[in-house]
């Protein structure tokens, strides 16, 4: 099979309309349930402009922080909820979609663009953004719609995006610190160090148990390196689902970092599956 | 300039992706998918490769370095001070929407880039808010993702030992102290415990 082929292959396969269906819902939820808890976000325009000394002007500018007055982006901030909203009961759902993407755009950067957005990149919006925005440009499927190639690349590059958020994590540890920074050594001393800060309830059980700091060594490697897989096989995609949350549980209880693009996890069932099961059933 | 980059990679994004709408059905539509595809593929391929952000296209690098005995682990605590001179470590959340590592991120950095009169902005504005916060604490309110949402609100993603004890009188002024320690002699024997922002009333 030449390249162009498997390409074709890959991105535009006949799917179930049931995927973008779902995708539409699972992300317009996560990102609707990070927005209603961070209900402050808008306030950030009543802070002094001296906070903004290491953000200059150039930073917040690209994501459209002009100096709004307050109760414009308190309008801005409801606008984005009822958006969301109806991206996730799917009314005008193209138009919800990229309404919702592009004030997600300006609003996720609140919470960090005074540190210069260090980590933007966890605050379970990332995806959102871009996947809200990828919904809007792709054909609205209906329930009854057969299976078509116009379901199958967004949803595709959805899942693509989602699984890179494990494998790029990889290659900069590798960049980093190099294989060294899968030793029981290094997890013995990750444990310690974030038990200082966050108090994570495992972390000293886990930091005195050389067996335990390897596993979470080793398992590290092997879910991060064997995310890629999970885009071109189900059956790898129902095996990462369960590893993927128990690494997240385990992470929270030896460091205390939380994950909050979980629900996202539910990208990566099997959608088209169970929209041609549930329509041989029907 | 990195920044103009960064929004023009966003709008061709966006450029891009809206030609797809535009197209018509067939060879012309799938056309502008394929565009599209390369896209995203090369420029979220481009920031993995190099780790150098642009968001929402990230490399998602967070906890990459190697962790050794002689690893130096910093942390800066904000406390309130009661009229009575006594300390009260302040809730995470006392900043929201600015998350208490990103305060800290601010306030190792930033002041020295200020003048005297904007360092004391700076600071009588942060106790206005942490004062707002104990007051709210105090009633029995909650702060930032619980707000709305209860328990069920989603967390920062560092999750810092929350403090919600606060005193039921106003605090007199904030202090803030950073402390510096490696690996191998532990939070405990912390030497270098130094005073960042002077008590300010």
């Amino acid at each position: 099979m030449t390249a162009a082929a498997l390409w074709d292959r890959f991105w535009f396969r006949p799917a179930h309309p049931l995927c973008l269906r779902a995708a539409r819902v699972i992300v317009a939820a996560q990102a609707l349930w990070i927005v209603l808890s961070r209900p402050d976000l808008p306030d950030l325009a009543r802070w002094p402009s001296v906070f903004f000394v290491l953000a200059g002007r150039a930073l917040p500018a690209r994501f459209f922080i002009f100096g709004l007055p307050v109760a414009v982006e308190w309008g801005l901030f409801m606008l984005l909820a009822a958006a969301l909203l109806a991206a996730l009961l799917g009314l005008r759902p193209r138009i919800a979609c990229f309404v919702s993407a592009l004030l997600l755009y300006h609003f996720a950067p609140f919470e960090e663009v005074i540190a210069r957005l260090p980590h933007t990149a966890f605050g379970g919006l990332t995806l959102p953004v871009l996947a809200l925005f990828v919904l809007s440009f792709a054909e609205t499927p209906s329930r009854r719609d057969p299976p078509s190639a116009e379901y199958r690349w967004p949803f595709a590059l959805l899942q693509l995006l989602f699984v890179l958020s494990y494998f790029f994590p990889l290659l900069a540890k590798l960049r980093f610190s190099g294989w060294g920074w899968f030793t029981a050594d290094n997890i013995h001393y990750y444990a310690l160090g974030n038990f200082a800060i966050t108090g994570a309830p495992l972390a000293q059980w886990a930091a005195q148990r050389p067996l335990v700091c390897q596993a979470i060594a080793w398992g590290t490697l092997l879910l991060e390196g064997a995310a890629p897989l999970v885009v071109l096989s189900p059956a790898a995609s129902m095996a990462f689902i369960p590893a993927a949350l128990a690494f997240h549980i385990g992470i929270v209880l030896v460091i205390g970092y939380f994950f909050p693009s979980l629900p996202l996890l539910l990208l990566l069932l099997d959608w088209d599956r169970i929209g041609r099961s549930r329509d041989r059933r029907a | 300039m990195p920044e103009l980059l960064r929004l023009g990679s966003f709008l061709a994004f966006l450029v891009l992706g809206l030609r797809i709408r535009r197209a018509a059905a067939g060879a012309d539509r799938r056309r502008a998918v394929h565009r599209f595809l390369a896209y995203v593929l090369v420029l979220e391929g481009a920031v993995g490769l190099s780790q150098v952000d642009d968001w929402p296209f990230t490399s998602h690098t967070i906890a990459v370095g190697h962790a050794r005995a002689d690893s130096s682990v910093c942390r800066t605590e904000i406390v309130g001070v009661d009229e009575g001179g006594r300390e009260w470590p302040l809730d995470p959340y006392s900043f929201t929407p600015v998350y208490h590592s990103i305060l800290q991120y601010w306030l190792e950095q930033a002041p020295a880039r200020l003048d005297e009169a904007q360092n004391r902005r700076a600071a009588s504005f942060l106790l206005r808010r942490a004062e707002e916060s104990r007051a709210r604490l105090s009633e029995g309110g909650a702060l930032g993702p619980e707000r709305i949402l209860g328990r069920a609100g989603a967390p920062y993603w560092l999750l810092l030992p929350r403090a919600r004890e606060v005193p039921a009188a106003p605090y007199a002024a904030l202090r803030a102290y950073s402390t510096c320690w490696t690996l191998a002699e532990g939070p405990d024997t912390a030497r270098s415990r130094r005073l960042i922002l002077e008590e300010h009333r």
